[in-house]
């Protein structure tokens, strides 16, 4: 039981690394492609990033800024993403305490975050 | 800033030292990034930082990916902190709004000339010279680990399991507060209370807590990075070359960490680091 307690932690933290891995490649080559895009057609002037509200419907323009956006924000809610990995894994393994952290980490950051925002 | 070749070359140059530098000497891009940003290229300085956490994150997650790979970060302890880190980031974020740009050089300087006089002097920030007050506990006996499943880690060197207690977590939680909110507010990773703060006060052995840092600070800084992202401080055209350079940069200076004298390219780069706190300080007041 013990063993497959130490086991199921060794588990977690592959998951974890390989999210971050596979976040920060995802990032990278949107943003790689996004730069491209920029340097070829001299984009001058529009290198705001797009808002997360208007990134949805823009979506499927294929311009510089977008693609650089969408990088951005793969890049910023990986580290999110790992939060809600171990939120399973906890969940899983009934460990209530670290569940129970992690759902408030969760409900810290969006409480946090909503009200920054708004 | 104008989209030229010049300046896309400059921000991915800058990116690349940050990453190569960053990883060579252990310490967060962002002491790199802000003042580059700031001095060479004039950008406002809430752009930098804003720009700076970012190219963290990215830089960040490659480590923490490492780290997490072999085994040198405590999950349940970074979790754990982060309930404060998070809060302290988001006041920083938002702070950061009704605090004047001298104000921020200046406050910004005064974190660089700790940093420096630590790198020049050998204080520990990211080295592994603590000598803990107390001993901990090292063992191989199994029994112990099985005991408490997330507070071991195999240490390459000694060639054994080393098990570990965590004390003092609400002085721990109230420190990682505050190194969110000079992670948000000076775009920096926050690893220069993390580390010591886990290390020193709450005995958690130094390659854990480099480990665990590095996971909570991918969290902290994008936390702080998407309330910069939502108040317009991060441009493409600026965070695009940031980002690419500080990825080929990290990973180019991981491989020659093992090669070169981190002493003395530390010290240099203390020396380096006072000098652009100065200049910092003369930015604040205007003269330069």
């Amino acid at each position: 039981m013990k063993v497959r307690s130490m086991v199921k932690s060794s588990n977690l933290h592959n998951w974890l690394s390989l999210s971050l891995k596979v976040g920060v490649f995802l990032a990278f080559v949107l943003i790689t492609i996004g730069s491209t895009i920029l340097c070829t057609t001299k984009n001058v002037g529009a290198d705001l990033i797009v808002p997360l509200n208007e990134l949805v419907g823009k979506i499927t323009n294929f311009d510089a800024v977008i693609v650089i956006s969408l990088g951005i924000v793969v890049l910023l809610f990986t580290p999110i993403i790992q939060i809600i990995i171990a939120v399973v894994k906890f969940a899983f393994d009934q460990d209530k305490l670290y569940l129970g952290i992690c759902l408030v980490l969760l409900c810290v950051l969006a409480i946090s975050l909503l009200f920054s925002l708004v | 800033m104008e989209l030229t070749i010049t300046n896309l070359c400059s921000l991915f140059a800058t990116g690349l030292i940050a990453g190569l530098f960053g990883s060579m000497l252990g310490v967060g891009g962002g002491f790199i990034i802000v003042p580059l940003l700031t001095l060479v290229l004039k950008l406002p300085i809430q752009i930098a930082i804003g720009s700076s956490l970012v190219a963290i994150v990215a830089n960040s997650c490659t480590a923490a990916s490492a780290y997490l790979k072999s085994r040198l970060t405590n999950i349940r302890l970074g979790l754990l902190l982060e309930t404060a880190t998070v809060p302290g980031a988001v006041l920083g974020a938002v702070v950061i709004c009704w605090i004047v740009s001298p104000i921020l050089s200046v406050v910004f300087g005064i974190v660089l000339l700790y940093v420096s006089y630590s790198m020049v002097f050998h204080k520990p920030i990211l080295s592994e010279d603590i000598p803990p007050r107390i001993s901990m506990e090292r063992t191989n006996a199994s029994r112990r680990i099985f005991n408490n499943s997330d507070n071991y880690y195999y240490d390459l060197g000694e060639k054994q399991i080393i098990t570990y207690k965590i004390n003092s977590i609400p002085l721990g939680l109230g420190m990682s507060f505050i190194a969110g909110v000079l992670s948000s507010l000076l775009g920096i990773g926050g690893g220069i209370v993390k580390v010591p703060v886990m290390h020193s006060i709450m005995r958690v052995p130094i390659k854990v807590a480099i480990g665990t840092s590095s996971f909570m600070i991918t969290l902290t800084t994008a936390t702080g990075a998407l309330i910069y992202y939502h108040n317009g401080y991060i441009y493409a055209s600026i965070v695009a070359p940031l980002i690419l350079g500080v990825v080929v940069g990290a990973l180019a200076g991981a491989n020659l960490a093992e090669k070169s004298q981190v002493v003395w390219l530390r010290r240099g780069f203390g020396t380096l680091l006072f000098i652009t706190a100065i200049s910092m300080f003369l930015r604040a007041t205007d003269v330069i």
